[in-house]
């Protein structure tokens, strides 16, 4: 049996990676949805400190993936739009930042099998 | 203080433990930055329920004297000002909804109760309304309480 093969039979935790969080802009996004119901889209722009076309688009990724709702309305005379995490889009940053803790403790874990490319990464005696 | 737009918004380049851990500092970083913005933009929760709270105390007290209409004629007004004032605001706080779902709920059962044992005996008796009227509105006292000490 490879090497590659114990490797891919173990699970290695960087392929719970979601690659849609992975981005550090929807990374930012999706934390700062986390820790609220809804959040305004200035809001978010604001703490995100992104443009407004780089907010849009990067939610509308997020949101084509399941992991944002976005509803748009009125107060008064003025359009607003909402976002707000879906569930699996919570659940999927959560697995997320396990799967990052997992592949950080990776390193100093010698009971995990690593694959063949990060095994040179795994500092050994 | 952290400033996300130290961040480089570029894609982390792979999956070793090296970037994952840089990726993991940003994303906890992030998520303490998130919690500490909304839980500034929300401090308006709390005043939104007491604003409740003390309108039910009012309304609930003068229906003793002006009856079921004036009591519910009032209550639909100020809803509709206390919703659109919620629209208003930028973000609330996880678990708002529910919070909020659990106190209206509440509220509206007491009130029923309330209304419904009060109109057949004890109409237009201050003596009964008044308490009642504090019974009525403690679950939004409480659910202001929550807010401000989530």
């Amino acid at each position: 049996m490879s090497t590659g093969h114990r490797a891919s039979e173990s699970g290695h935790p960087r392929h719970r990676l979601d690659p849609v969080i992975h981005s550090p802009v929807r990374l930012s996004i999706v934390a700062c949805l986390a820790a609220a119901e809804r959040a305004e889209f200035g809001f978010v722009r604001d703490i995100v400190e992104v443009s407004d076309s780089v907010l849009s688009k990067q939610v509308s990724n997020l949101e084509e993936a399941g992991y944002v709702k976005v509803k748009k309305g009125y107060v008064g005379k003025y359009p607003r739009t909402w976002l707000s995490l879906t569930v699996a889009g919570r659940r999927a940053f959560d697995t997320h930042l396990v799967a990052l803790a997992a592949v950080v403790g990776a390193i100093h874990t010698p009971d995990v099998a690593l694959p063949a490319d990060n095994a040179s990464l795994v500092e050994g005696p | 203080m952290f400033r996300m737009r130290e961040i480089r918004h570029d894609e982390f380049p792979s999956t070793d433990p090296g970037t994952a851990a840089a990726a993991l500092a940003h994303a906890e970083r992030a998520r303490t930055v998130a919690e500490h913005a909304v839980r500034q933009g929300s401090a308006w929760t709390s005043r939104y329920f007491c604003a409740f709270g003390v309108a039910s105390l009012v309304f609930m007290t003068l229906t003793a004297v002006g009856g079921v209409v004036a009591y519910v004629a009032s209550l639909v007004v100020y809803g509709v000002i206390a919703s659109w004032f919620a629209r208003r605001e930028q973000v609330s706080w996880r678990g708002f909804d529910r919070l909020s779902g659990r106190s209206f709920v509440a509220w509206f059962v007491l009130q029923g109760a309330g209304c419904a044992v009060g109109f057949n005996f004890f109409s237009g008796v201050a003596a009964y309304w008044m308490p009642v009227a504090l019974v009525v509105s403690a679950p939004l006292f409480i659910g202001a309480w929550r807010a401000a000490h989530r």
